[in-house]
C-alpha cells in the first residue's frame, strides 16, 4: 500500500486548526494532519520539501504576514508548476475574494461555515474529496 | 428799353411818338406797382409763416423737453464751437443740483463723472465721432451725487452737427438714472453668488457624506467580518461540546448549552446579514437583461425547503423582462418571497401573488401575501435596518432583509413602498425604471 500523503492545512486560528483535528479524529481519513501558521511556513515548507508528499493543501485567506492570495500569487511569480490541489478554506464571503483566488489558480473555495457540525462535515467532506476520490499527476 | 433821350431825338419826334412813349412809362411804372405790391404780399405772408413755424418748433421743442423731464431723462445740448452746453433741469437734478446751481458748460458735468470712467465714455464718443455716426454713441458711467452717493447714468447721444473737416460741432443726447437697476443688479449679483456658495457647499456636504456612508459602510463590513470568526468559534465548539460531553450532562446543562447555540448562531445569523447589507451598498450594479420571471422560478425553487408540507397557491403572472443586476434581483426576490412564505406560516391555504405591472417610464411588481400583514402605522419601521414589526419567537428573522431590499431598489433608481393590514396579509410593490438598453 502506498504510503498516504500529508493534508496540508495553513491556518493562523487555533481555533480552527483545532476545529478541523477534531472533525479529522471524527472522520475515518487516515491521512496526517499538518499544520502551518502562515503563507510564509508554507513556502518555506515548500521550497524544503517540495509537493510529493502532500495529497492537497486547505489555506485561510486572512492571515498575518502572507495572506492566501498573498501565497497564491507568489507561487504564481515563481512559476511553480504545481499539481496538487489548493483548497482556499475562508470565512470572507465577498465575491471578489472568491475571483482573484480562481484567477490565481485556486481549485476550490470553500466558506467555513458558522454552524459547528456543519464545520466539522465540510472538513471532512472535503478531506475525503480531494484526498482520496480526486487524482493527482503521481510525480507531482 | 431805353430811356436815353438826346437832343437830336427830341427834335426829331412827333409829338405822336412822345406821346406814345409817355403811354409807355404809364404801363410799365404801373407794372413795377403790381411787382412791389405782390412781392410786398409775399413778404408778409413768408413773415407770417415764419412766425407761425417758430411757434410751432417752440411748442415742439416744448413738447420735447415736457416728454424728456416727464421720463426723468436729462437732455443735454453740447455746442462744441461755442464752448457751450445746455444741461436740462432734470438733468442736474440727477445729481442733486438745481438749475442755477450748475451753469450750463461741459465742465459742470467733468467734475461730477468719476475720473476712470471718463476713458470709457471719450472712447465710445471716439468711436461714434470716427465711425461719422454710424455706431450710436451710448455709455454707462458713474457720477458723484451732491450728497456723495454714486448716481449711475446711462447716456445716449448723436452729432447733429457736423464740421467741414469731418469733426464734431454740435452733439445732443440724454441721461438716464440706472442706479435703481444697477443697485437690483448688484444685489441679483450677490445673490447669484450666494447661491453658488451655498449650492458649493451643498455639494461638498453631498460628497462629505458619501465618503463618510461609504467609510461606515465598509467600517461596518470589517466588523463583521472580524466578529464572524469568534461567533463561529463558539458555535463550533459549544455544539462540539454538546455531542461529546451530552452523556454527561444533565438535562438542565444541556439546555443551557442549547441556549447558548441558538444566541450564537442568531448573532452568526445577524452579523451574515449585515455583511450582505455593506456589501449591497459597496458593489458595483452590473445591469444587464434579467428575466424576472426566471428569478422567480430560482428563488422559489431555493425557498423549497421552507414551503414543505405547506398548502400554498403561488401566482406569478407578467413578469417582464428588466435592465438590472441579476444578483442582486434576486436578492430582493428571495428576501420578499421567504418574508411571504414566512408571515403565511400560520395560514392554513397561503396565498402568495407575484405580478407585473408596466408603466410609460417604469416596470412595477407587487408582491403580496394573506399572512399576518403588519399595522400600517408602523410602516416607518418595516425598511429600517434591525427593525422587526413581529416577534423573534413569533417569525424569525434579524430585521436586515428588507433594509437590503430597499438599499438595493434605491440603487436602482426606484422606489419600495408596502401596505399591510395585521392578521390580513402584506403587500410590498417596488418600480425599476426603464432603461435605455
Amino acid at each position: 500500500m502506498a504510503i498516504l500523503r500529508k493534508i496540508l492545512l495553513v491556518e493562523d486560528s487555533k481555533f480552527d486548526v483545532q476545529l478541523v483535528k477534531l472533525a479529522m479524529e471524527d472522520s475515518n481519513i487516515q491521512n496526517e494532519l499538518m499544520c502551518l501558521k502562515n503563507g510564509s511556513e508554507l513556502l518555506e515548507y515548500l521550497q524544503a520539501y517540495g509537493y510529493s508528499e502532500i495529497a492537497f493543501i486547505m489555506m485561510d485567506l486572512n492571515m498575518p504576514k502572507l495572506s492566501g492570495i498573498d501565497v497564491l500569487q507568489r507561487l504564481q511569480e515563481m512559476g511553480h508548476k504545481i499539481n496538487i490541489p489548493i483548497i482556499i478554506f475562508s470565512s470572507s464571503q465577498q465575491p471578489s475574494d472568491v475571483e482573484t483566488c480562481y484567477r490565481l489558480g485556486a481549485n476550490a473555495y470553500v466558506v467555513k461555515p458558522v454552524d459547528g457540525i456543519e464545520f466539522a462535515n465540510t472538513v471532512q467532506t472535503l478531506a475525503q474529496f480531494w484526498a482520496n476520490v480526486n487524482i493527482i499527476p503521481p510525480n507531482s | 428799353m431805353n430811356y436815353s433821350f438826346t437832343k437830336e431825338k427830341l427834335i426829331s419826334a412827333s409829338k405822336e411818338d412822345l406821346l406814345h412813349t409817355i403811354r409807355q412809362l404809364q404801363e410799365e411804372n404801373a407794372r413795377l406797382k403790381a411787382e412791389k405790391d405782390e412781392a410786398q404780399e409775399a413778404l408778409a405772408l413768408a413773415e407770417a409763416s415764419t412766425a407761425y413755424i417758430k411757434a410751432e418748433l417752440q411748442d415742439v421743442n416744448f413738447v420735447f423737453k415736457e416728454i424728456l423731464e416727464s421720463s426723468m431723462a436729462g437732455y443735454w445740448d453740447w455746442h462744441m464751437v461755442e464752448d457751450y452746453e445746455y444741461l436740462s433741469p432734470t438733468f442736474k437734478k440727477m445729481f442733486g443740483y438745481e438749475d442755477d446751481e450748475l451753469i450750463n458748460h461741459p465742465s459742470s458735468w467733468q467734475k461730477l463723472i468719476f475720473q476712470e470712467d471718463i476713458p470709457v465714455v471719450f472712447g465710445k464718443f471716439q468711436e461714434h465721432v470716427a465711425s461719422r455716426g454710424k455706431v450710436p454713441f451710448d455709455s454707462v458711467a458713474r457720477y458723484r451725487h451732491k450728497d456723495g452717493r454714486t448716481v449711475w447714468v446711462y447716456c445716449r447721444g448723436r452729432v447733429v452737427r457736423w464740421g467741414k473737416d469731418g469733426s464734431p460741432e454740435r452733439i445732443v443726447g440724454s441721461h438716464i438714472d440706472i442706479s435703481v437697476l444697477k443697485e437690483v443688479e448688484a444685489e441679483l449679483k450677490a445673490y447669484n453668488v450666494k447661491v453658488n456658495e451655498l449650492n458649493d457647499e451643498l455639494a461638498r456636504k453631498a460628497q462629505l457624506l458619501e465618503v463618510s456612508n461609504a467609510e461606515l459602510e465598509r467600517f461596518v463590513y470589517s466588523v463583521a467580518h472580524d466578529l464572524r470568526s469568534p461567533v463561529r468559534h463558539i458555535s463550533s465548539f459549544s455544539q462540539l461540546l454538546t455531542r461529546r460531553a451530552a452523556h454527561k450532562l444533565s438535562e438542565l446543562e444541556k439546555g443551557l448549552l442549547d441556549n447558548i447555540i441558538t444566541s450564537i448562531n442568531r448573532l452568526g445569523q445577524l452579523i451574515d446579514e449585515l455583511l450582505e447589507y455593506a456589501r449591497m451598498g459597496n458593489k458595483e450594479l452590473n445591469y444587464e437583461e434579467v428575466s424576472l420571471d426566471k428569478i422567480v422560478k430560482r428563488c422559489l425553487h431555493t425557498l423549497g425547503y421552507m414551503m414543505q408540507g405547506r398548502e400554498i397557491e403561488l401566482k406569478v403572472e407578467n413578469l417582464p423582462t428588466i435592465w438590472a443586476d441579476e444578483l442582486m434581483m434576486e436578492q430582493v426576490f428571495l428576501n420578499l418571497l421567504s418574508n411571504a412564505i414566512k408571515y403565511t406560516g400560520r395560514e392554513e391555504l397561503a396565498e402568495i401573488k407575484v405580478v407585473g405591472r408596466e408603466t410609460p417610464t417604469a416596470y412595477e411588481i407587487v408582491v403580496e401575501d394573506n399572512g399576518a400583514g403588519f399595522d400600517m402605522s408602523y410602516q416607518h419601521k418595516l425598511f429600517a435596518i434591525f427593525q422587526r414589526l413581529h416577534d423573534v419567537d413569533e417569525f424569525e428573522g434579524v430585521g436586515v432583509g428588507l433594509a437590503n431590499v430597499q438599499r438595493i431598489i434605491q440603487r436602482h433608481e426606484g422606489t419600495i413602498w408596502a401596505y399591510g393590514e395585521e392578521d390580513k396579509g402584506a403587500r410590498f410593490h417596488f418600480t425599476i425604471p426603464k432603461k435605455e438598453v
